[in-house]
């Protein structure tokens, strides 16, 4: 048990002018599961990223069984028995199970042709791990999610692999698939595989995992056993200070009686059947349900992004025309989308830049179009500071930062814009604790404001500790409302949402 | 002081990044001169000059594409065929100016056909601009019988031909336009949302902004622009030739590209695109000089070309 697989130390990466690892150091013993825990931009996936040849790190050593090691890429990382899972699943969806597990390394002949039988006995054999052989032949795109990671996981199995990395293995993951995994990690552990696990759910840690690496900014803080630590002191450790996460309860039935925002039996096409609800001036109203409950989808139709089939839209009592996301924000609605890479934020433009979008136009007013470079600076700057982004200027390109604070321009966006209604879609999903406990508080100061926020979310907790009224969403329908949140338990909500 | 430090060195990055492609090109001035002794001398590169003025112009048009997110290969056609044109309606009914500002206007429609296709039919904007890259080639034979149109009008020839203080006009206006587009792309609301469509397209709709009609303004101002280009040429030579902005779809991408404008959008400017089109004229230029047969002029483009969408890639990684 004591054997060190891996040793890292003096670790050092920078990404323009974020220094993501800085003077890193971790250490993994033979079949141990060793958390990496941390804020968002800490540099955990940085470094399972270097480790699995995806990054290259500008100095420090990584000796693996005795041999320092610098891959330049996943498939000579993954033949020298290092493979990772990566967060988001990379797979190619017309592709059958087979060909994905194989992609890049397909047995073949001469002059490259490749062997099919071998591909697919070969996969056979090692699909049989997770009981997947029956699926082998079948394209990605018809598998769920848990299945389709099961594929990222087999992709590692191909070699005589000793470490495997996980990065959020679980953030896409239903309870279920959740625990399968679970046992499949065990088993692994069991054949003397190393495991790397990254994850910002405090509470999986204590279930899988043997110890614990906290990372704070890129600099190792500690390694604790799981058996002598408790979460209490593992956030702290990863903030630096005592958190708790909803702060004081503000949790309120019946804010106002002013409602600011109603839609009224919508429908769309893709899973919208009949929606209404009211949101009231200064009150958080929460949109649980499952994935593909058509939570999402209504708030794109609502925004004017799908169009609606049917129903209507009120603000502050009277009906408006929404065809597009434009009118939708010149009505003072905001969205902060589910997907915060490919619709949230231009990752290659400047924090600026993004946080003045929505409005850009009325800083260029009677200016012949020119904007006023000064007031956006300024604009930008003050939203900086208000949600505590971390960032070296406003001119910090989007994509160096970490995703908690590309999150956090999402969101400044439509506070800077002052929208009235701003629509949250899963906000806080993968990011930290830090940056979740921060968005929590910042959502409050929006209500007490007098803004209407509406919350989408998957997590529970969040619902319940977050928001003043809840709307339980299944089939593309609002299935229960609940008038209060205070008092309920989990059990109460997943009820109507599972049906 | 850390973070100061660090906004330094990125700073410094963006700025060497820059000058990278000015070395090339003074590299490639200081090899020439070596090679031929008529080189380095004000009235070559007043000539270099004249040559990229037109394609320059075009380059404006591409750049402004290219950074949000397209890019179109009709450009040479639609310069060839608003040039053939002008140059007819001139001869035969006289009125230059109202003939240039048709002209220019043909060019503008030529592209708001282009863009509604892209924007709002959603056909491939490759498809879109490669058709009409062949349309107005065939019409522009179909115009002018297959002939070049030659048109000795003094008002006709006055833009390609005016001298100020020994500086040909077409490089002025060369200079003026680069200044002007400069300044529009970087500070207007138009230049923020060419730049944040070419970021990235959906956050921008979903940010409330009328990604179809920037995208379809672009594709207007690139044909506005590549119509000026072909009518300034046909102004210079007196003549509009029938083949006259054959090379113009891949030199002005490959100028565009080479002057460190993204071919996926979003990064980039025109001090940029222009030092890409002066590398495309000095090479052009250099060539001849050295006695090196014109078609291989064709053999660099190419290599060009390549080479430029290669340093993007790398740049990137």
């Amino acid at each position: 048990m004591e054997n060190v697989v891996l040793k890292s130390s003096g670790i050092n990466k920078w990404f323009g002018g974020v220094h993501a690892l800085a003077d890193m150091s971790f250490e993994l013993r033979q079949g141990e599961v060793h958390a990496l825990v941390g804020e968002n931009g800490a540099g955990k996936s940085t470094y399972i990223k270097i480790l699995s040849g995806v990054y290259k790190k500008d100095s420090g050593t990584n000796v693996f069984n005795g041999q320092e090691i610098n891959f330049h890429t996943t498939i000579e990382a993954r033949r020298a028995g290092i493979g990772m899972v990566p967060q988001l699943i990379e797979l190619a969806p017309k592709l059958t199970v087979a060909e994905n597990i194989y992609m890049g390394v397909y047995p073949a002949a001469k002059l490259g042709i490749v062997n099919w039988k071998e591909l697919y006995a070969s996969a056979e054999k090692l699909a049989k791990i997770f009981e997947m052989e029956n699926l082998i032949r079948l394209p990605v795109e018809k598998l769920g999610t848990g299945h389709q990671q099961l594929i990222e996981i087999l992709k590692t199995l191909i070699y005589d692999t000793k470490i495997i990395a996980f990065d959020e293995p679980t953030a896409a993951l239903s309870d279920e698939e959740t625990n399968r995994l679970f046992e499949l990690i065990r088993k692994l552990k069991a054949q003397g595989i190393s495991i790397i696990y990254v994850s910002h759910r405090l509470d999986e840690l204590f279930q899988i995992a043997d110890r614990i690496t906290v990372l704070k900014d890129g600099a190792y803080i500690g390694t604790r056993s799981v058996k002598e630590v408790s979460k209490g002191e593992i956030v702290s450790m990863m903030v630096g200070r005592d958190l708790d996460l909803y702060g004081v309860d503000h949790r309120k039935k019946g804010r106002t009686e002013e409602v600011l925002f109603e839609v009224q039996g919508l429908k769309a096409a893709n899973n919208v059947n009949d929606v209404s609800f009211k949101v009231r001036k200064g009150e958080i109203v929460g949109c649980f349900g499952m994935v593909g409950s058509g939570r999402t989808e209504t708030m794109m139709a609502i925004f004017g992004e799908t169009e609606l089939t049917g129903g209507r839209i009120l603000l502050r009592g009277e009906k408006v025309e929404i065809r597009s996301p434009i009118q939708a924000v010149k009505q003072g609605i905001g969205l902060v989308p589910e997907n915060r890479i490919t619709q949230g934020v231009i990752l290659i433009a400047s924090i600026r830049n993004n946080i003045t979008l929505p409005f850009v136009y009325k800083l260029a007013r009677r200016r012949g179009g020119l904007i006023n470079m000064k007031k956006e600076e300024t604009i930008a700057r003050q939203y900086i500071a208000a949600l505590k982004m971390k960032a070296p200027s406003e001119k910090t390109r989007v994509s160096t930062l970490s995703g908690g604070n590309q999150q956090k321009v999402s969101i400044a966006k439509w506070l800077a814009t002052r929208s009235d209604v701003i629509i949250f879609d899963e906000p806080t999903h993968g990011i930290d604790v830090g940056a979740k406990a921060d968005i929590y508080q910042l959502l409050r100061e929006l209500s007490d404001e007098g803004k209407g926020i509406v919350l989408v979310s998957s997590e529970l907790p969040e619902v319940l500790n977050v928001c003043d009224r809840i709307l339980v969403f299944r089939d593309g329908k609002i299935v229960h409302e609940f008038e209060q949140t205070k008092g309920l338990t989990e059990e109460d909500v997943i009820r109507y949402a599972l049906g | 002081m850390i973070a100061s430090a660090q906004k330094t060195r990125s700073t410094v990055m963006s700025v060497i990044n820059q000058l990278r492609m000015l070395l090339v090109l003074i590299g490639l001035v200081v090899i020439f001169s070596i090679l031929s002794p008529h080189f380095l001398s004000a009235n070559n590169f007043s000539a270099i000059g004249l040559t990229i003025s037109v394609i320059g112009i075009v380059c404006i048009g591409q750049s402004i594409a290219l950074l949000t997110g397209d890019f179109d290969l009709s450009v040479g056609s639609v310069a060839g065929f608003c040039g053939i044109v002008v140059a007819q309606l001139t001869k035969t009914y006289g009125m230059y100016p109202l003939m240039l500002v048709i002209g220019i206007g043909l060019g503008a429609l030529i592209g708001l056909t282009n863009g509604l296709l892209v924007a709002k039919a959603k056909v491939n904007a490759l498809i879109t601009t490669l058709g009409m890259m062949t349309i107005f080639q065939g019409a522009t034979f179909l115009v002018s019988n297959g002939f070049a149109v030659g048109v000795n009008a003094a008002d006709f020839r006055f833009l390609g031909t005016t001298q100020i203080f020994e500086i040909p006009l077409p490089i002025i206006i060369l200079v003026l336009l680069y200044v002007i587009f400069y300044f529009i792309l970087r500070y207007t609301v138009f230049g923020r949302y060419v730049y944040s469509i070419g970021g990235n397209a959906t956050a921008a709709r979903l940010s409330g902004i009328n990604v179809d009609r920037i995208r379809i303004w672009v594709f207007v101002l690139l044909g506005a622009l590549s119509s000026f280009g072909g009518i300034l040429l046909a102004s210079r030579l007196g003549s509009a030739q029938t083949t006259a902005g054959n090379l113009y779809p891949l030199n002005s991408i490959g100028a565009c590209v080479l002057g460190g404008i993204a071919i996926t959008g979003g990064v980039g400017n025109l001090f940029g695109a222009l030092i890409g089109v002066a590398i495309i004229g000095v090479l052009r230029s250099g060539l001849i000089m050295v006695n090196m047969p014109s078609y291989y002029q064709w053999v660099a483009n190419g290599i060009v070309l390549i080479l430029a969408v290669y340093l993007d890639t790398r740049r990137r990684r």
